[in-house]
Order: structure tokens, then C-alpha cells, then sequence
């Protein structure tokens, strides 16, 4: 048994782009693309998958990337960009992001959000748009110990627009809190 | 709790949801009379009846349409925003059972 953690995440690269040819984009830059909008994956498929960037496909043409600490695709393919190819918008991206694990997490979504997390089924990488403490938010479910070394079972990551990123972090905080866990405001 | 079933993200809270507005056709401002654009920009139509209307889900930002029985406050269906470009069905044609809400008073 370990208590619910929440850990702010600030040191990563991300990038969020638009546009018909986002995808074709991205694929030519060597990044892995979900099929299908609102799902996530990985950039590569490696040994040890959680290396590589998160994508996670937001909509028909819209996608959000973030690396890993110390990543260095983004930095590379985002030089691309500034060629401006056709039909490709990037879009900045410093949202507050967050990391959700531990028990009774569920425990805590359900007092913050309208959406029930624990019946999710991962089989197919679902990406989640909601409403959290009412500030719109990002959330990708994920299973078992990923690069931020926890412990294995389910866990969160969560987005949000950085103006409500403080007002997030302490409210779900609280919540953690509550429920006997703990609130970290630096992470790697 | 009401749900409404976005099109991109599925059945969510009515509360994740913006509503803009009756779906409306903008006559040609270069052709019509002042008549007609000023009844355009200043009148709304508020007789009860199945609307096609613009909704947006706040957390995703899609903006969608929503044919709704104005009169039941009953969601019929919901279409992704291009349904507006191809054309979207009569009202009355597709009026029926609830197929893209459920549950009780928001």
C-alpha cells in the first residue's frame, strides 16, 4: 500500500501542434502517431518505452507531445518548425503538468472530476478532456512504473493551462492530502 | 446529473458543456437588404421546437452542433461541426427518441 502522491512535473520540453498535415509531419520527423483521436502513445517503440515522448492526439489534427526530463526530440524536431511547412501550426504549450499515483487516487478524482476514472479500460490508451475543479484538463491514464519511477499500478498525468496551474495544484493537492497522501511542487 | 454526448469526447457532465447559440444561416451582407441583416444580427427565434445549436465542450474546446427539443429540453443527437458544411437533416425528420442524452434536471 502506498498513499496517493501528486507531483508537480515542470523540467520537460512540450510542443502542441495543429493543422491537415500535422500527422504526416510528425511521422516524417520520426514520431509515432496515435490513429485515432482522443488516445495517446508513445513517440517510439523502444525496450524501454516511457524514454520516449508521450503524443497524445487531442483531435483529427491536433496533438500534444511532451518529452522526458532531459529529452532531446522535441528540441530537434521543433528546429523543423521553423521552416514553416505547409498545413503544420505549432501551438506553445507550458501547461502545468502533474503526476498522479498511488492508492486511493481514485478516491481522489472522484471528489475533483465528473468522470469515472476507475472504470477506464487502458487496453486501448485513452486520453481524457475534462473538467477538474472546473479548469479544463488533460489527463492520460497510465499502468504500472513509468519514468517517474513509481510505483507500479494506476497512475495519472495530468495538463492544464498554466494561468490555473497553481490554483490545481493546490486544490487536488488538498484533496491528496486529505486522503493521508502528499503534495510534491517539484519534480523532475 | 444530465449528459450530453460530444461527438470527439463522448457522454460527459452537462456542465462541461458552452452553448452558443442557435445554428443560423448569415445572409449574403453584400446582397441583402438592411432590413434583412439587421434582423439577422438583432432577432432571435425563441418559439419551443427541435433547434439545431451550437455547443462547445470547455475542456477540449470543440464546437459542435446539438439538435435540441427546445420544448422537452431533450438533447436528440449531436454532430461534429462539419455536419453544418455537408448539410444538416430537417428538424422534424430526425426527431425521436433521446439517443444523445440521458438522465434527469441539470
Amino acid at each position: 500500500m502506498s498513499a496517493p502522491a501528486l507531483k508537480l512535473c515542470v523540467q520537460r520540453d512540450r510542443l502542441g501542434l495543429k493543422g491537415p498535415r500535422a500527422a504526416e509531419w510528425l511521422a516524417a520527423n520520426g514520431i509515432r502517431v496515435p490513429s485515432t483521436a482522443n488516445t495517446w502513445t508513445y513517440s517510439a517503440e523502444v525496450l524501454a518505452a516511457a524514454a520516449a515522448p508521450l503524443v497524445a492526439r487531442l483531435g483529427t489534427a491536433e496533438f500534444f507531445l511532451e518529452d522526458v526530463v532531459a529529452g532531446s526530440t522535441l528540441k530537434r524536431i521543433s528546429l523543423s518548425l521553423d521552416e514553416h511547412p505547409p498545413g503544420v501550426y505549432p501551438v506553445l504549450r507550458e501547461d502545468w503538468a502533474f503526476h498522479l499515483g498511488g492508492d486511493r487516487i481514485h478516491e481522489v478524482l472522484a471528489q475533483v472530476c465528473n468522470v469515472n476514472f476507475a472504470a477506464l479500460s487502458l487496453d486501448s490508451r485513452p486520453l481524457i478532456m475534462t473538467l477538474m475543479i472546473g479548469v479544463a484538463a488533460l489527463v492520460v491514464p497510465q499502468n504500472g512504473p513509468d519514468e517517474q519511477g513509481g510505483a507500479a499500478g494506476r497512475q495519472y498525468r495530468i495538463w492544464c493551462d498554466p494561468t490555473f496551474g497553481p490554483y490545481l495544484g493546490e486544490s487536488l493537492g488538498a484533496v491528496v492530502i486529505e486522503c493521508g497522501g502528499s503534495y510534491t511542487g517539484v519534480s523532475g | 446529473m444530465k449528459i450530453m454526448v460530444c461527438p470527439l469526447n463522448g457522454p460527459r457532465p452537462v456542465a462541461e458543456f458552452a452553448y452558443g447559440g442557435e445554428v443560423r444561416r448569415s445572409p449574403d451582407p453584400n446582397t441583402c437588404s438592411d432590413a434583412e441583416w439587421s434582423s439577422y444580427v438583432f432577432n432571435r427565434s425563441g418559439s419551443p421546437g427541435a433547434k439545431y445549436e451550437w455547443w462547445c465542450h470547455i475542456a477540449s474546446g470543440f464546437w459542435f452542433v446539438a439538435l435540441r427539443d427546445t420544448t422537452r429540453d431533450v438533447v436528440i443527437a449531436t454532430f461534429p461541426a462539419e455536419a453544418v458544411r455537408r448539410g444538416l437533416p430537417t428538424p422534424g425528420a430526425t426527431v425521436g427518441p433521446a439517443p444523445a442524452i440521458s438522465g434527469g434536471a441539470a
